[in-house]
This record gives structure tokens, C-alpha cells and sequence, in this order.
């Protein structure tokens, strides 16, 4: 039978599976051993997430490779002097006006006045487009919607994670040269466990977190969703439709940000997901429940769900076929002459389909053995007697099989009408 | 009504010994989400004389989610002699009340020609009628043993390979050194006729309307199997009505089973699970239906061996999954590939597999995937022992998705074939395919929009449409969006249904404090059949939520 053929392709795709896997085991999650991270190496990850790191204003002029260069034993700490001893990301380590007063003798009265010979301090060398009379433009930078404690990273350099700011060309620096995650998986990984750079691997860890622990995704600015830094789960195009093959592999991930009741709602609901099933899919839904496409048991019970509903609108065996329907006339759901052959070709294709309307006893009616001669209506199919389908299924529930066979001489695998034992 | 008696006085005792004092509380945190939902709309009632009915849907449902964390005085614990490590106590409930007010549960029906009660002729609508559903309530332990073990105790949903499922019973899970977990659990399958149960965890193929019983004739072993009568009224069983009643879909179905899967590597993971459930064939429903005690009868359905298997199994699989995650180039590609199958003890044969991989370019992602099915059942579905045909279905998705674009494109084509070409005789399509696109952009940071299309055919029909959605955002607090749809369908079969259908939905939310906000829907559409619709939805979200 065809599903042989099909298990042992599903085998052999297995195995290559896991052979892909195997063969790149030792690849897995590239990542800078030292230094110059920042831009240099993740700007392939695109900008950081704007429900991360929010968007920011900063409208001043500064660059830091120039006072880097200028400067070599300048320090970090120097201008951020917080830094080192920050517990939280909500504290502001941008230096205020105090720390460039150490090379630039600001004089607030004299607001274009030039020193020759000195670094800049007229106004508008650092506040462009600044007038006098006029209030500075303010530097907006909102807090990050993230746990990060400074004081416990002391011994990491600044340049893993903001990169090399002395580089030629880096002006301000800006949410481009905050870290993304793949860099900070770099130690905060269960890989990296045993090693000397290991560190907590909890998503949490880094994450705000609501009141079950589980990473809190609903944020000021936004949606938090993952990239496929991770497990290639991206929450992007179509994923809300495509999701199963991430869920099925690894439900405890998916669980790190949704409890129980966010899958509930939708596999387990009661009320319609209006882009999922859009609009009049009442009238529409016949064509993707007969191909089975998108998968109705995803959160459909047929011999439930779907029998309630269409034996209480009188689209069933029972009520009838809507063919006397004074409003549609002339549409009927089966067409003539299908409870003969054509029946069994649909059922073949998606039995699930019939059950949503049909339950057992209806199909028992023409299909149960009586008498002597049920060949006609056998529903087995080809292939059927002493198969390995029918042992398995005979040895593990022999009551399915006394709903139509009832003697002694029916019984077993072996059994036929056409050719008694 | 018998049920949702039980129902709530389970309820009454469970909150009784929560709420019954015992030693001093420790401080926990907690959350409490609750939805009220309320939906207005009507539905065809088809009718073989006289003009169709639109049967009223009213239905009002509520729900309330529970979650305490860190019971017990651990968190000081952990904080004292672990260094912030250590075992935690959690409990996590979902409680869901619906109920229909409508004619479409609390209508009649007319059947054979004489007048029911809807609600009793198709049991299967009391899903829907004085719903009271525990979708779960477990107590979830974490880090016990040094950080090796966790067990959750209670009716637990799980998503495993390939399925839901859920049980009233324990899950036990063992950290070993060598990156595996292993997992081992075991309950009662949960299942409609279960307490505060929902039919939808069920296994399918089997209804209670359509329940069987023996009824013995003359002599002992002449008689026959029969539907329940449901005129009848049951003395022997402590419902009220016998609409619902069917022995073998109430009985308590075992389940155990256990797991292996990979740990610790973010970019590798692997499961592999089985799992068992059972149940006891049902004895005969009363003495008047039993064979003589000279006879072969232990309260089991008799056959001319004497009688039933005791016990029926009513689903065996174990599944493999594994999933990997590898980064190439730094980081600038990323190939994920995945696979699943899962074999059907009890069928003998894989009945669902899946394979694919996603290959991520910068921004550009690809995902080429095939799937196979063969429909399976509850081992006590006749439906198992059909002339049933497998499929496969070949997708292939392609995504645009930049961090930093206005707009994100994704495009996708899929093929489905079936396999029945053994039985074709009647020239029904043995295929069906389609394929969609969708833009999503970025207008500025008050409007966003979405546009899409698809087309698709083959067996079951052909559908073309699409379908324009915006979003206006006007602060935290306010937004609304809306989405017009319009459809092409003509589904096949000899008469088929033929219709250009449009649909229009507009909704509002607004966000009356944090953690508090209301909905409101209206979706109408039209069409030549049904002409125009209307449905209306409004939603209260209540969450109390601290963060931490």
C-alpha cells in the first residue's frame, strides 16, 4: 500500500535530518570570542528592536572617535562615570554638561565664545542649530524595556558589547551600538556552561518578566517578539497560521512567553479569530474543510463541534440535505447518486470531513455486516484482510470491531465474506 | 443540568479547602486575567419545508485565569542558602463559563416529525449550553532536587509532538547530567464525559448521540446491538435525562506515557514521547439487559466468545521530533530545519509527518516544508477501519521581513495530493493548490497597514480574494482598526456553491487603565445566498498583573 512506500520516505527524510543536524552540531552559534562587537558584528541583525532599545533623540554633535583618538588614555568611566557601579537600565549613564566641562570650559553667558588653542565651547559646537534665546533641544532617551546590571558585567570590556567607538567615523553613539541578543548569548547560554564566561541563561535573566516568570511581552512600546535569534521562530509573515512546527518541537519555548491561556484562546475557543476565518466563513468554509487544509482538528473536534453545528442548521444526514432550501434552491450539498461510489473516494481523501457531519452509526447503517453477504458495502478497501492495520487494530480494541461482527466465524484478520474461513 | 450541578459543587469544595484556614501565609505573587466576552449573531437553520430560519446565537462568556507564584516561603529560601536558586511553587488555573441564550441551544428541532427540544436532539450542542470548562488547574513544582526534577500536578494541557492533549494526572520531569531530560506522566485522558471537561481535548471520531448498547433478545445471545433509547428514562444512572448519556465515552481513560529530549543546547533539540491511553469496556446497562448468571455475562458486551475485550485501547503513538538552529556566516544566514513523525501503535503506520527547514538570507527567509497525513481516530471509532487514503502537502513560503523597513512582504504556494488513485473512478480532483501574498507596512507611527491575496483550487473548490486591513493607533491607550475582505468561491460537487462574498469588520479597543480594556467588534457580510449579516462582539479584558 501506498502508506508503506510513504513510511520509509519519511524514514529515510528522518535520517537526513539528522544528519544535517549532526554534521553542523559544531557550528552551531558563531560568536565573537573577544573585543569588537557592536555594529562590526551583529549590524546583520539589523537595528535593535525599537521595543527593546525605544527610538531615541539625540540632537547634539559628538564624536566619540575623535575624543577617543585624541585622548587615548580617556576611559569610559571618565565621562560615564556611573557606569561601572549601575544595578539598573532605567539609570541614565549619559554624561551630563559636568563631564565635558572638564575639557570644555563652558560659559553659559558667553554662548559664542571661541578659545583659541581650547576645545570647543560655544553652544551651538555641540547643540547644532541652536539660537540664542531659544530653548536646547532635548535629549530623549527613554529607558529600555530590559534588565541590565552594569556593576556585574565590571570585568567585560565595553567594547564587546558597544563596539569599537574609538573606530575612525563613530560619532554619537546611538541604540546601533547597544548589543543584540546573539551577542549576549554569547556568555548567557547553557553552551557556554562549565566555560569561564558562563552566565545565568534564564530568559529572564536579561527580560522583564510579568508575575509567572515567563517573559513579559506586552511592553510600553510594543509587541516583544523573537527574531529567530533562537530556534528560527521569527513572529514574522505568516507565522500566526504556521506556528505548529515550532510548537509541537519544543512546546516548553514557546512557553518562556505564553502561558497556557494565550494557546487556549484560540485552540480552545469560543469566539472567532476574525483574520483566520474572515468574514462570511460560514459560506466559505466547505472548501478548506473538505481538503483538510488548513488542519480543522487544530482546534475543531468534528464529532463535536462540527456535528452540532450542521445537525442544528440542517446541513446532516439526519435533517436532511438543504436541497428543499427555499432560499438556495437547487444547491445540495451531495449530488445525486452519492451515497453509491463517489462517497467512498471523499471519505478516502478526508474522512474527517464526512465526520463532521456524519456520525459512526450513519455510515454503520449501509457498512455493518448482516447477514451472509456485505461484500457490497464493505468498507475495509483492498488490502485490507491480515494486514498489519487490522492486526494492530483488532489487538488493541477488539470493541470497534463488534460493532459490525457479531459471530464467532467473523472474527480475526483472516475473515471474508467473500471467502469464509 | 445534573452535570453542571456536579460541576459546581466540585467548585464550592475546592474553594472551601483553599479557602480554609491553616498556618500563616507566606508572601506570593499572583495574577488574575478575566475576559468577558459577549457575541450576537445568527445562523441558516436549513429546512426541508417552508423558508429557512435564522436561529439566534446570544452567548455570554466569561473567563478567569489564576496564576500563583512562589507558594510557600521559598523564595527566602532560595534567596538564603542557593544563591537565588532552588526549588519554586506555582499554580496555574483557567476557568471558562459560556453559555448560549439563544434559539440555537434553546430552540426545538424537528426530527422524524415530531418537535425536540434542540438541546436534546443533538447533545452534542450542550458544549455550548451552560459550558463550565477547567481547561487546567495544575500545581507546577520547579527545581526540586538540586534543580533536577519538576513535577506538575492537576489537569495540565500539552502540546506535544504533534498534538494536544490533556490530563488530570502528574508529569514528572528528571534533569540528568547528560543533557536529557527524561519525562515520564500518567492521569485520566481528560475527555468530555470528565469533570468541568471540554469535548474539544477529546480524542475524535466517536459522539455520545450516535452511543450503542447491548440489548439482549430471548434467549441469551440473541440479541443485538441498538441505540439508546433516549424516550427511555434511566433509573440506574444519575442523570436526569439520557440524552447525554453513553457508557463507553464515560468512562475514565488512563493514560501514561514518557518522554526524552535533549537539553541545554540552544541550537539543537530533540523529543522523542510515547504515549497510552485506555478504557474499560463498559458493562451492560442494567439488570434487565444482562444474560443469566448461568451465562456467559460478567457485565461486559458478549459475544459468542463470552464476551469483550476488558479493556479497549483508545490511542498509542509515539513521536520523534528534532529541531536545530544554525547560524552561518556570523550570523548573517541561519538554516533551521525540523522534522516530526509520529507512528500509531494501534493503527500500525506513521500517520503524521512533517519535515522542512527555514533558510534565513539577512532579511530574506525561506521555508520549504512537506507534510504527510493519515487520518486516524479514537480506537473505538468504526471510522479507524475505513478505506482511508493518506496525503502529502508541499509548501514552500518565502519572507521579507527587514528590522529596520516600513514594509514586510511574505508570499507562500502550497500543493496538496491525495492518494486515493486506487478508487478513482469518478473524477474527482485527486490535488488542490493555491497560493497567497501579503504586504504589511508601515504608514507612520499612528497607521499601519495590510493587503492580501490568494487563490487556490483543486478538490474541494476554488477560492480567489483578498482582503485590505488598517490600523489606526492614537495613543497607548486608544485604537482601532478595520478590514474589508472579498471573496471568489465556487465549491465543487455537481451543484456547487457559487457566491462573491464581501465582508466589511470594524473594531475599537479602548484601554481604560492598565491592565484594563474594552473591545467592540462588528463584522457584517453579504452575499447572493445569506444577502447580509451582522455579528457583534465586545470584549472586557480585566488583568491584574504586577510585574516583576
Amino acid at each position: 500500500m501506498s502508506s508503506t512506500r510513504s513510511s520509509s520516505f519519511w524514514f529515510a527524510a528522518l535520517v537526513v535530518i539528522a544528519a544535517v543536524v549532526g554534521a553542523a552540531w559544531s557550528r552551531v552559534s558563531a560568536a565573537p570570542e573577544s573585543g569588537t562587537a557592536g555594529r562590526a558584528i551583529f549590524a546583520d541583525d539589523g537595528p535593535p528592536s525599537p521595543v527593546i532599545f525605544p527610538t531615541q533623540r539625540i540632537p547634539i554633535t559628538f564624536s566619540h572617535a575623535a575624543h577617543l583618538n585624541r585622548a587615548p588614555s580617556l576611559q569610559c568611566v571618565d565621562c560615564h562615570d556611573h557606569a561601572d557601579d549601575s544595578r539598573a537600565s532605567v539609570d541614565r549613564l549619559v554624561p551630563d554638561e559636568s563631564a565635558c566641562e572638564m575639557c570644555h570650559p563652558i560659559d553659559r553667558a558667553k554662548p559664542d565664545l571661541v578659545l583659541p588653542g581650547k576645545p570647543p565651547v560655544a553652544c551651538v559646537a555641540c547643540h547644532p542649530g541652536w539660537k540664542p534665546g531659544q530653548p536646547v533641544a532635548r535629549v530623549e532617551i527613554e529607558p529600555p524595556n530590559l534588565k541590565f546590571d552594569h556593576a556585574a558585567h565590571k570585568t567585560t570590556a565595553c567594547a564587546f558589547c558597544h563596539g569599537d567607538l574609538a573606530k575612525s567615523g563613530t560619532g554619537l553613539a546611538t541604540r546601533e551600538d547597544l548589543p543584540r541578543m546573539r551577542l549576549c548569548l554569547t556568555c548567557h547560554d547553557d553552551q557556554a556552561r562549565g566555560t569561564a564566561k558562563a552566565a545565568p541563561s534564564a530568559c529572564t535573566t536579561c527580560h522583564l518578566a510579568d508575575a509567572e516568570g515567563r517573559v513579559r511581552i506586552q511592553l510600553p512600546d510594543g509587541l516583544l517578539m523573537p527574531t529567530g535569534v533562537l530556534v528560527g521562530d521569527a513572529h514574522e509573515g505568516d507565522f500566526r497560521t504556521r506556528h505548529a512546527n515550532i510548537a509541537r518541537t519544543d512546546a516548553g519555548y514557546c512557553a518562556t512567553c505564553h502561558a497556557e491561556r494565550f494557546c487556549s484562546d484560540c485552540h480552545l475557543g469560543v469566539e472567532k479569530p476574525r483574520d483566520f476565518h474572515a468574514g462570511n466563513y460560514v459560506l466559505t468554509h466547505p472548501v478548506e474543510a473538505r481538503r483538510g487544509t488548513p488542519d480543522c482538528s487544530a482546534c475543531h473536534r468534528a464529532q463535536s463541534f462540527c456535528v452540532a453545528c450542521h445537525e442544528r442548521s440542517g446541513v446532516s444526514a439526519r435533517t436532511g440535505e438543504f436541497e428543499s432550501s427555499s432560499d438556495m434552491p437547487g444547491l445540495r450539498f451531495h449530488p445525486d447518486g452519492f451515497a453509491k461510489a463517489p462517497h467512498a473516494r471523499e471519505f478516502q481523501n478526508n474522512p474527517t470531513a464526512c465526520a463532521a457531519c456524519h456520525r459512526e452509526d450513519f455510515c454503520a447503517t449501509c457498512h455493518r455486516r448482516s447477514g451472509d453477504n456485505m461484500a457490497p458495502s464493505n468498507p475495509h478497501g483492498p488490502g485490507w484482510r491480515n494486514s498489519a492495520r487490522c492486526e494492530a487494530l483488532a489487538k488493541r480494541n477488539g470493541r470497534m470491531c463488534l460493532r459490525c461482527h457479531v459471530s464467532a466465524a467473523e472474527t480475526g484478520c483472516g475473515w471474508s465474506a467473500a471467502a469464509p474461513m | 443540568m445534573a452535570r453542571v450541578h456536579r460541576a459546581a459543587a466540585v467548585v464550592a469544595v475546592a474553594a472551601a479547602w483553599v479557602s480554609w484556614p491553616r498556618s500563616p501565609a507566606h508572601a506570593y505573587g499572583f495574577s488574575i486575567h478575566s475576559r468577558i466576552l459577549t457575541q450576537a449573531y445568527e445562523l441558516r437553520g436549513f429546512r426541508l419545508s417552508g423558508p429557512d430560519v435564522w436561529l439566534a446565537r446570544r452567548r455570554y462568556t466569561q473567563t478567569l485565569s489564576l496564576d500563583l507564584v512562589d507558594l510557600g516561603d521559598l523564595a527566602r529560601k532560595r534567596a538564603i542558602r542557593h544563591a537565588g536558586r532552588g526549588a519554586t511553587i506555582s499554580f496555574s488555573s483557567y476557568l471558562r463559563l459560556d453559555h448560549d441564550f439563544g434559539d440555537w441551544t434553546g430552540g426545538s428541532v424537528t426530527v422524524d416529525g415530531k418537535s425536540t427540544r434542540a438541546i436534546d436532539a443533538v447533545p452534542e450542542l450542550r458544549a455550548s449550553s451552560y459550558g463550565l470548562d477547567l481547561l487546567y488547574a495544575y500545581v507546577d513544582a520547579r527545581g526540586l532536587a538540586d534543580g533536577r526534577v519538576d513535577i506538575k500536578l492537576g489537569r495540565q494541557l500539552a502540546v506535544d509532538a504533534l498534538d494536544w492533549w490533556a490530563m488530570d494526572g502528574a508529569t514528572v520531569r528528571v534533569t540528568t547530567p547528560l543533557h536529557a531530560i527524561v519525562e515520564g506522566f500518567g492521569g485520566l485522558r481528560v475527555r468530555d464525559a470528565s469533570p468541568l471537561a471540554t469535548s474539544q481535548v477529546e480524542l475524535d471520531g466517536t459522539t455520545g448521540a450516535d452511543c450503542q448498547e447491548y440489548v439482549e433478545g430471548a434467549t441469551p445471545g440473541s440479541g443485538a446491538w441498538q441505540l439508546i433509547d433516549r424516550t427511555r428514562a434511566l433509573t440506574d444512572h444519575p442523570d436526569a435525562d439520557d440524552t447525554g448519556y453513553c457508557p463507553q465515552r464515560d468512562q475514565w481513560m488512563p493514560t501514561f506515557g514518557g518522554a526524552i529530549e535533549t537539553a541545554g543546547f540552544h541550537g539543537v533539540f530533540a523529543r522523542v514521547v510515547y504515549r497510552r491511553s485506555e478504557s474499560r469496556t463498559v458493562g451492560l446497562l442494567g439488570a434487565p439487559d444482562r444474560l443469566s448468571a448461568t451465562a456467559l455475562d460478567t457485565g461486559y458486551y458478549p459475544n459468542e466468545y463470552g464476551q469483550a475485550p476488558a479493556w479497549g485501547v483508545n490511542e498509542e503513538r509515539i513521536a520523534a521530533t528534532v529541531r536545530a538552529n544554525i547560524d552561518l556566516r556570523g550570523g548573517t544566514a541561519q538554516v533551521s530545519p525540523w522534522a516530526a513523525a509520529r507512528y500509531s501503535l494501534l493503527h500500525g503506520l506513521i500517520d503524521e509527518a512533517e519535515a522542512g527547514a527555514r533558510l534565513r538570507w539577512h532579511a530574506h527567509a525561506i521555508e520549504p516544508e512537506v507534510s504527510y497525513r493519515f487520518p486516524t481516530f479514537d480506537g473505538d471509532s468504526i471510522f479507524n477501519v475505513f478505506a482511508v487514503e493518506p496525503s502529502t502537502e508541499a509548501r514552500l513560503s518565502w519572507t521579507y521581513a527587514p528590522r529596520a523597513g516600513a514594509a514586510r512582504v511574505n508570499a507562500s504556494a502550497w500543493y496538496r495530493r491525495y492518494l486515493g488513485d486506487e478508487y478513482s473512478t469518478t473524477g474527482v480532483a485527486n490535488a488542490a493548490g493555491g497560493a497567497s501574498a501579503a504586504v504589511d507596512a508601515e504608514v507612520d507611527e499612528r497607521w499601519r497597514a495590510r493587503g492580501e491575496l490568494f487563490a487556490d483550487g483543486g478538490y474541494g473548490g476554488r477560492r480567489a480574494g483578498g482582503a485590505a486591513a488598517l490600523r489606526w493607533r492614537r495613543d497607548r491607550a486608544v485604537s482601532a482598526q478595520g478590514r474589508a475582505s472579498l471573496l471568489d468561491i465556487v465549491s465543487d460537487g455537481s451543484t456547487p456553491i457559487r457566491a462573491v462574498t464581501g465582508a466589511l469588520q470594524l473594531g475599537a479597543t479602548w484601554r481604560l487603565a492598565d491592565g484594563v480594556a474594552l473591545s467592540g467588534v462588528i463584522e457584517s457580510s453579504s452575499d447572493r445566498y445569506t444577502h447580509f449579516q451582522a455579528r457583534g462582539l465586545a470584549i472586557l479584558d480585566l488583568a491584574f498583573a504586577p510585574e516583576r
